[in-house]
């Protein structure tokens, strides 16, 4: 029943349609600009890009359980007003005001588990309504208003190693990290297992539940770690912390070939190719001088795309199961005993 | 928490306008459309300051509904219906978006409540009256002086511009007469112009990527400072933030001036700009509306009142007065 | 090994739920190296009395012995830590992940924290030599086909190396290629000495793989000794025991009067084969047959939830029989299933709009919009002309037993007044009472002129009404018994020819 090893250009569309679309991607931009690819708009790109693929990075976990947490961005924005508000106001300094940062968004990732798990209720709906309390938390903490990080903070924005900014070097650790979790770790495997089937997984003994909380926990936790890189590199809070990024990390998530549906895709390269299309997209666009909103257009049609064929994928291997399941019956076993009961 | 802040506000107002005793109340419905920085803030302090003080001189017991819409055109139409719905006296309203407006500003006129719309003009419909800062003015003022600084030092601009928000008038003011002054000074060029929809994060990434595209770009303009940390962020990436005299020095022209600005301006990094009165613009929109109060002409030419911006240097930073955005040391 | 010495016992189990009695003295006795077949009805005990062994359910009274010393299971874990392991059927597959990871996925092997994936695949793919598995371990579950997954399934419950392994049903799913090479992985386990439970409603392939049986019949072992002692038939008999003869609900009657429908020669792959008959007006006719004989499927096919392949269905109108499609045959038939929900019974509404359903054009008022009023005069109407049983007719149809629920389904059916009734197992899940009602009601319609085609596993319900029986089986219609046919007949029948053996 295996793929036969013909190599049609459908087929390889299908399979690596995603790197064609890229390299596609890069090519329009490298001719239709003089500066795009260059090794320091490469750099400038994957800096732009680290905290989008470290809260992507929780995203994918969670959307591998077969989940959704879309308060990232609210709990990137909450957990990082703690941080600004505690350097501001009380003077505390900035290592420990970022391990609050970090604790904050545990906590709050938590939260969000304790919902689903805990009370049952839909995933969406309930970061639905984390995103939305949370991020009205934080702005009332902040009255809404941009704040400006201490000067000593805020120059770690651009820190580097040679050419190399400290934030890319953060999101290269994180991103493998969360990927040796999924593909090497039993919690990895477990979650994967929880994405293909709950059911199945529960009945074959896996802590559905326990898992998927966690799940949750390390999601919120990474949007913290990106919420402080978010926030080093602007250099204020403002109420454009986090906003949106709920939904560019699952057009990440998407788009690198992780299936909304659960259970399918990795982390490497999925998330690091998904955000740099994104920022692919956004930067050559800048850089062309285009209309801002075409940026809205692209990525939307892009993001349709990458639904499009993941739905196509799982509606691939559905309708083969089906067919296998036809083919299968004319050789059903003979002669059944009879189903008949004489029930009191 | 839209709900909550309003009820706050809202509760804390009424207190406050209840005390005194035979005045006219005045009930004036106050529609923001994001409170995302501090003018905002500032704008609400002094209206309602303004109120208290010259209501009383003048008999005329302000009270306050506010509501804010978060960036959300729909949901501002939605707040103004309430404010309409409620009977006020008088709708003030800083509109999200130039053409969405008008829909509210007819709604109020059909309902014959007057409407005032404040720092942001409509692109659609009239109000009864416009109250703001001169936006168009202060692009001027702020270019005219930018173009007679870089001919004095013999510098030729290459420059950035930010752009705001697209649908906001007083971005689109700026920016034209930005192009107005600079275009034909011989001068200062503009190389790119980078809409920032007035999002922190692009002020950064805009100013990254037109630097890439543009190495030889030398000079910058704002169409505000508010995110200015953003800003400051990409250039010290590139390494391009140094005071005035050094060969990094970026030149930079910005608008509205606000404390982070001050601050830049005083250290020799940021050149020239022009302040956004937020004070003035709310001394003039109380007056305005005790005059609409009393039933009287407010004066006001068009039917637009604007209060004027006051142009900052590096020289008379420390020195301008009443600059809300200066820090009082 | 010895073969007497018996690997476990199970002796006189008894499992009470409340009131309610599920086992009254059930036994198994297996050995090593042999496959033991269990048989029993649905409802006999089988799964209760799997489940004790597998540690779902405890046990009220009874012995569990293991190797001779009597044992508790508490927990599914316990009972795979006693070398008990279940393959069941239906599969528990994790479609994305490879077979290694299926296969130990609740015991994955790990060195410094990580999965250690050389040793996974080491042991799996120790197991799927064992097994006789072309496939690789890293291969990905959904690229392979039903039969290749049945043995990831097979590989899982070995991979804790159970001394006794049960299959639940294990060949439902599986072509005729693949159920052999499961029947050799059983001898090869058996030949390892493994004791196997094998539990099925095949006949043919009990005689194939196993050497015992135990048979079992409301909640008791009724017989129990080395499958070469017994014939299909006796199984059979054992199974259902006497068959309680109840009284006909109306004596039977000869067709008479020019048929209303006539099928002829349908047929779809693998399902049915050339399948003919007629109903004439105000006849029940019973679809006499085994589970999966194809009962179901003609009925199905009928009305075209199953597409044909081949065949030709003709219903009477204006006089003369005239093809009809069957998607539009469905539009003439009363169509009651076991799946009340299945069946579009819309659980959380009313019972009248329930019943309205099928009947909108009768509840409209002048505006073509649905009249509350007279929507919940139609709906009592019904109610109380089949008695059910409601407090109000605005009741959500979720609250009413399941029987009422079944005859909401019929009322929603009578309204429409259709000449034709297609009833599959239209009682299942009943209790006694509202069983004899929803008998009672089929006679009724019959009476008044419908033509009623049911099928039914409970023999003594088919001998209450039918007047006469089409045999089914695999797909075909094999014979005809007229209604007046007794008990033995019938059951002869079943385990005719064809049965295997």
């Amino acid at each position: 029943m295996r793929d036969n090893q013909s190599t049609s250009f459908g087929q390889l569309a299908r399979r690596h349609g995603f790197l064609i679309v890229l390299v596609a991607i890069f090519a329009v931009f490298t001719l239709a600009t003089d500066h795009f690819a260059t090794f320091g708009n490469f750099i400038a790109m994957l800096h732009a890009m680290a905290p989008v693929v470290v809260m992507s990075c929780g995203m994918a976990l969670v959307v591998l359980a077969g989940k959704l947490d879309i308060s990232i961005g609210s709990v990137a924005f909450l957990s990082s007003t703690f941080a600004v508000l505690l350097m501001n106001n009380h003077g505390v300094p900035p290592v420990v005001a970022f391990a609050v940062t970090l604790a904050a968004g545990a906590a709050l990732g938590a939260l969000n588990g304790f919902i689903v798990v805990g009370l049952g209720i839909n995933p969406l709906i309930a970061t639905l309504g984390t995103m939305i309390a949370l991020r009205g938390v934080a702005l009332q903490l902040t009255n809404a208003v941009l704040i400006p990080l201490p000067e000593s903070v805020r120059s770690l924005g651009n820190l580097s190693i040679g050419p190399i900014f400290v934030d890319i070097l953060v999101a290269a650790v994180v991103v493998i990290a969360a990927d040796q979790l999924h593909r090497r770790t039993v919690f990895g495997r477990q979650l994967n297992a929880i994405g293909n089937g709950e059911e199945v997984a529960a009945k074959i003994g896996i802590p559905v539940g326990r898992r998927v909380f966690v799940a949750f926990v390390l999601s919120g936790l990474f949007a913290s770690i990106g919420g402080i890189m978010s926030l080093i590199q602007v250099g204020s809070i403002s109420a454009y912390l986090g906003r949106g990024m709920e939904f560019t990390a699952v057009a990440v998530v998407v788009v690198g070939g992780i299936s909304l549906f659960g259970g399918r895709g990795t982390i490497l390269p999925g998330v690091v190719l998904g955000a740099l299309t994104f920022e692919m997209i956004a930067n050559g666009l800048n850089q062309m001088s285009a209309n801002p909103y075409a940026y809205r257009l692209v990525t939307g049609a892009i993001i349709f795309v990458a639904m499009y064929v993941d739905a196509m994928k799982s509606g691939r291997i559905r309708s083969r199961r089906k067919k296998l399941a036809v083919r299968d019956e004319p050789g059903r076993s003979t002669g059944t005993i009879a189903e008949t009961t004489s029930r009191p | 928490m839209r709900v909550l802040n309003k009820a706050l506000f809202a509760a804390g107002c009424m207190i406050a306008a209840t005390l005194p005793a035979h005045a006219k109340d005045f009930t004036v419905g106050l529609s923001w459309n994001a409170m995302d920085n501090q003018l905002p803030v500032k704008w609400q302090e002094y209206l309602q300051s303004e109120g208290a003080k010259q209501g009383a001189a003048a008999d005329v017991n302000f009270k306050w509904v506010i509501n804010v819409a978060d960036a959300d055109p729909t949901r501002q139409a939605a707040n103004i219906e309430d404010l309409i719905n409620q009977g006020v006296d008088l709708i003030i309203a800083r509109a999200e978006d130039a053409a969405a407006i008008g829909a509210s500003i007819r709604a109020a006129k059909e309902a014959g409540i007057p409407f005032m719309t404040f720092d942001r003009e409509s692109s659609t419909t009239k109000p009864t009256v416009h109250v703001g800062g001169d936006s168009f003015d202060q692009g001027k003022t702020t270019a005219e002086a930018f173009v007679a600084l870089l001919k004095d030092r013999g510098v030729t601009g290459k420059c950035i511009e930010l752009q705001g928000s697209l649908t906001d008038v007083n971005a689109m003011n700026r920016s034209k007469a930005w192009h107005e002054v600079t275009d034909n000074s011989g001068v200062v060029t503009t190389l790119v112009s980078v809409p920032t929809e007035w999002n922190p994060d692009l002020f950064r990434s805009g100013t990254v990527n037109a630097l890439r595209a543009n190495p030889d770009a030398n000079c910058m303009f704002l169409a505000s400072d508010f995110a200015l940390s953003a800003v400051q962020s990409a250039l010290e990436g590139a390494d391009r933030w140094a005071p005035r005299g050094d060969a990094k020095h970026v030149w930079i022209a910005t608008q509205d001036v606000f404390p982070e600005a001050v601050t830049a301006m005083q250290g020799g990094f940021i050149d020239v700009g022009t302040t956004y009165d937020a004070y003035a613009h709310a001394q003039e929109a109380i007056r305005v509306a005790i005059e609409l109060a009393k039933g009287e002409d407010a004066n006001c030419p068009d039917g637009v009142c604007l209060a004027k911006g006051r142009l900052a240097t590096q020289e008379n930073i420390g020195t301008l007065e009443n600059l809300w955005s200066r820090p009082a040391n | 090994m010895s073969m007497d010495k018996p690997v476990l016992e199970l002796v006189d189990i008894h499992k009470r739920f409340g009131s309610a009695v599920a086992l009254a003295g059930a036994s198994l006795t297996l050995r090593a190296g042999e496959a033991h077949a269990l048989m029993g009805a649905n409802g006999a005990g089988k799964s209760t009395l799997m489940n004790i062994l597998g540690g779902i359910l405890q046990r009220s009274e009874g012995q569990i012995r293991l190797g001779g010393t009597a044992i508790e299971i508490a927990s599914p874990r316990d009972a795979r830590r006693h070398g008990i392991s279940f393959v069941h059927q239906e599969l528990n597959m994790l479609p994305s992940m490879t077979v290694a990871e299926n296969v130990l996925i609740d015991e994955l092997p790990t060195q410094g924290g990580f999965v250690s994936r050389k040793r996974m695949r080491e042991r799996v793919a120790a197991i799927l030599e064992r097994l006789g598995c072309r496939f690789s371990p890293d291969d990905t579950v959904e690229t392979l086909g039903m039969g290749d997954r049945q043995m990831v399934e097979v590989a899982r419950a070995l991979a804790s190396d159970p001394r006794i392994l049960i299959f639940d049903e294990p060949t439902s799913s599986l072509s005729e290629r693949e159920k052999r090479r499961l029947f050799e992985v059983i001898g090869r386990l058996k030949a390892a000495g493994t004791a196997v439970v094998y539990i099925t409603h095949f006949l043919d392939e009990i005689f194939e793989t196993c050497e015992r049986v135990t048979v079992m019949r409301n909640g008791q072992t009724v017989t129990s000794g080395p499958l070469a002692d017994y014939r299909p038939h006796d199984i059979v008999t054992h199974m259902l025991g006497d068959v309680k003869l109840e009284e006909r609900l109306r004596p039977p009657r000869a067709p008479e009067g020019e048929p209303v429908l006539e099928v002829d020669r349908i047929s779809r792959q693998g399902a049915l084969d050339g399948v003919s008959f007629r109903l004439h007006p105000g006849e029940i006719v019973g679809l006499w047959g085994l589970l999966g004989s194809g009962r179901t499927e003609i009925l199905r096919a009928l009305v075209g939830l199953d597409g044909l392949d081949e065949g030709a269905i003709r219903l009477r109108k204006d006089g003369r029989l005239q093809p009809v499609a069957p998607g539009d045959l469905h539009a003439e038939v009363g169509f009651v299933t076991e799946d009340r929900r299945g069946e579009g019974l819309l659980l959380p509404l009313p019972v009248a709009s329930n019943i309205s359903f099928a009947n909108f054009d009768k509840v409209l008022g002048p505006l073509g919009l649905i009249d509350r009023k007279r929507e919940r005069r139609f709906g009592e109407a019904f109610a109380e002309r089949l008695k059910i049983k409601l407090h109000a007719i605005s009741q959500p149809v979720r609250t009413l037993s399941g029987g009422n629920q079944q005859k909401v389904v019929f009322a929603r059916w009578l309204g429409t007044a259709p000449r034709l009734f297609f009833l599959d197992e239209p009682t299942r899940g009943l209790d006694v009472g509202a069983k004899g009602e929803i008998l009672k009601l089929t006679a009724a319609l019959a009476e008044g002129g419908a033509s009623v085609l049911l099928a039914s596993s409970e023999l003594e319900e088919m001998m209450s009404l039918c007047d006469r029986y089409l045999i089914v089986q695999r797909g075909r219609i094999v014979g005809e018994l007229p209604g007046t046919a007794d008990k033995e007949t019938l059951m002869q029948a079943l385990s005719g020819p064809g049965t295997g053996a």
